[in-house]
């Protein structure tokens, strides 16, 4: 006989979550469901073209599974777990420390609903995995020949059972606070303005290792053409890693001016001076990173550097003046989407120019990813 | 007849530092009793450990006759603790969350006696409202009426009259004395306001670093500020003062 599911308040609460969350979705302006509209058939649309496109060129898979098996599977069990960790880790928490911790049915329903939602996810991965390496394979004759089929299934699965196992670990909790503990002693007694820069920048080193860097970091590894020299691979790897972390900081800064309107509102300080303090981080990487860009783009000899390197700047700008304005409104739910719709525009400029790099579609897709995870 | 409460010999330490250290009380049905203590004295922390929160290094704690140790789910099922109003869900209404936490003790929906106490805080406009909206005020009535939902045997409050207006705290007070004195509920409430003391508790504890300082039942606090002349206020300070 079939025994009735016990109610499971953490599920229960999650499903009413997510409920409002479209309801609310459903009643936003036209202007916002549009936006959203955009968002979601540009999340579509990138990633089958940027699949596509990596399919064409490289061969990495046939030679990653061929030559340098097990290190290719200990990358996906890496790149698995590091993703799980944190949600496994932020669930046990809301468990036995969050509002619905003193209910009887808490912790056992957490860790069943946990384990559920692991599976789930790990189901998931090896169904990705799987496309993915179809996908990206053409003439190999079978990329999941022998265990690698077998592989395909268990690593997700262990890295689910080992994300399991650490997500009651204390030690991260200790560390966090230590963090928390020496950023406030180094502020104490500082002037308005290199608090904030001590803040941005304890804002980013919160974001430098984060699960969504790491699959980006592991997607970036397909990009390597076949035979490609050592230096090849270790520019590649380098540009890369700094494309990833400069929109990582630029994300971070733009979050810490939506904190500060709501904290330093009261402060007699003058608005123009705040964003100045603020605006600091931003415009170096601007700056940076757009000399990079176009000595690197000149380098190579493409004929398309200014008009990127204009786009870029011109993005940077607008979103920290959009940001900005509208932290100070109080209207902090709004600069998400205004970053999401410069970067959309900056996306669909970019594909009209046939020669764009796929490093910059695949920091566009790693930024839209953030922003999807994050609302 | 069963204590609601019986703490025996509890102990928790958190790195070095003791925070709470050997406590020994019990408190029966229909009991109200006021936790008092200067902050870090360790009143929040007791409240955790009754919740089954926090788990103490030694000792043992007695719901209704269940051990939190031996029947955690049993014990709880008789609890009523008052969520920090900084942890509740931003994305759910009131109602919803009062539903969550009804139907998690067995009921099929919200009982009416939980939508008339709400009617009575002055919760009711706001109960469709998402939590995000809520003021710190009506936040607290909310956390307030998720402890109360089916007047369980044991309800711990912590700091209950923060943020509430007057209309709303005496509504409270009213609320407290009716679940203690007609539904035989035993309130503990963690409260830094001493004049309440007198008029709403039977019985007060007085925590100091981690020890209880005084446990004093209705008897004692009668014969305690008749003998001295002074209100229960005056001698509580005066007793912290002297430490």
């Amino acid at each position: 006989m079939l025994q009735a599911e016990p109610f499971n308040p953490l599920a229960r609460a999650h499903r009413l979550m997510l409920k409002n969350i479209g309801a609310d979705a459903l009643r936003q302006p036209w202007l916002s469901a549009l936006l959203l509209l955009m968002f979601l058939l540009a999340l579509g649309l990138i990633g089958p073209i940027l699949l596509s496109r990596i399919a064409q060129g490289s061969h990495l898979v046939e030679l990653a599974l061929g030559r340098y098996a097990p290190v290719t599977w200990a990358a996906v069990f890496i790149l698995s777990l590091g993703s799980l960790k944190p949600l496994a880790r932020r669930q046990e928490q809301a468990a036995s420390s969050g509002w619905l911790a003193a209910l009887p049915q808490m912790p056992h329903s957490a860790r069943r609903y946990l384990t559920r939602l692991l599976c789930v996810i790990c189901l998931v991965q090896v169904a990705l995995l799987v496309g993915m390496l179809l996908m990206l394979s053409p003439g190999f004759s079978d990329p999941l020949a022998g265990v690698h089929w077998l592989l395909a299934l268990t690593v997700p699965a262990a890295a689910t059972l080992t994300a399991l196992h650490l997500s009651t670990s204390r030690s991260l909790d200790a560390g966090k606070r230590q963090g928390i503990q020496r950023l406030s002693r180094r502020t104490t007694g500082q002037s308005l303005a290199i608090i904030v820069r001590q803040w941005q920048w304890a804002a980013f080193r919160q974001v430098l290792w984060t699960p969504a860097i790491r699959w980006a970091i592991g997607g970036m590894l397909l990009l390597i053409p076949v035979g490609a020299s050592t230096a090849g691979v270790a520019i590649t790897l380098l540009v890369g890693w700094a494309v990833f972390q400069a929109s990582n900081a630029w994300a971070a800064w733009m979050r810490t001016i939506n904190a500060a309107s709501r904290l330093l509102r009261a402060l007699p300080t003058s608005t123009v001076s705040l964003l100045w303090a603020f605006s600091v981080w931003p415009f170096v990487l601007a700056g940076v990173s757009g000399l990079l860009l176009f000595l690197g783009l000149q380098a190579l000899g493409a004929a398309w550097p200014v008009a990127i390197l204009v786009m870029l700047l011109l993005q940077a700008v607008a979103t920290l003046i959009l940001s900005a304005v509208l932290a100070w409104r109080h209207e902090a739910r709004l600069p998400q989407w205004r970053i999401s719709s410069v970067v959309l525009i900056w996306a669909l400029l970019a594909q009209s120019f046939s020669s764009a790099a796929p490093l910059v579609w695949l920091a566009l897709v790693a930024f839209l990813l953030r922003q999807a995870i994050r609302r | 007849m069963t204590a609601a409460l019986n703490v025996e010999c509890l102990s928790i330490t958190r790195g070095q530092r003791p925070v709470l250290q050997d406590l020994h009380f019990s408190l029966n049905r229909g009991e109200m009793l006021a936790l008092v203590g200067p902050n870090g004295s360790g009143k929040s922390t007791l409240m955790q450990c009754i919740a089954g929160l926090l788990k103490p290094q030694s000792g043992r704690i007695l719901i209704d006759g269940c051990s939190l140790d031996e029947q955690l789910v049993e014990a709880r099922a008789r609890l009523g603790f008052m969520v920090s109003q900084e942890q509740l869900p931003g994305l759910l209404s009131g109602r919803q969350c009062l539903e969550l936490f009804a139907r998690s003790r067995g009921l099929a929906e919200i009982p009416p006696e939980t939508l008339q106490q709400a009617e009575y805080l002055g919760f009711s406009p706001w109960i469709d409202k998402w939590v995000m909206n809520y003021s710190l005020g009506t936040r607290q009535k909310l956390s307030i009426l998720l402890a109360l939902i089916d007047a369980p045997p044991l309800i711990l409050l912590d700091e209950p009259l923060n943020g509430l207006d007057p209309v709303s705290a005496l509504a409270l007070k009213k609320m407290l004395r009716k679940l203690s004195s007609k539904q035989d509920c035993c309130i503990v409430m963690a409260t830094h306001d001493l004049a309440i003391i007198e008029q709403l508790h039977s019985h007060v504890i007085v925590l100091l670093d981690g020890r209880i300082m005084l446990d004093w039942d209705q008897a004692r606090i009668r014969q305690e500020t008749s003998c001295r002349g002074q209100t229960l206020e005056e001698v509580i300070v005066q007793a912290l003062s002297a430490t």
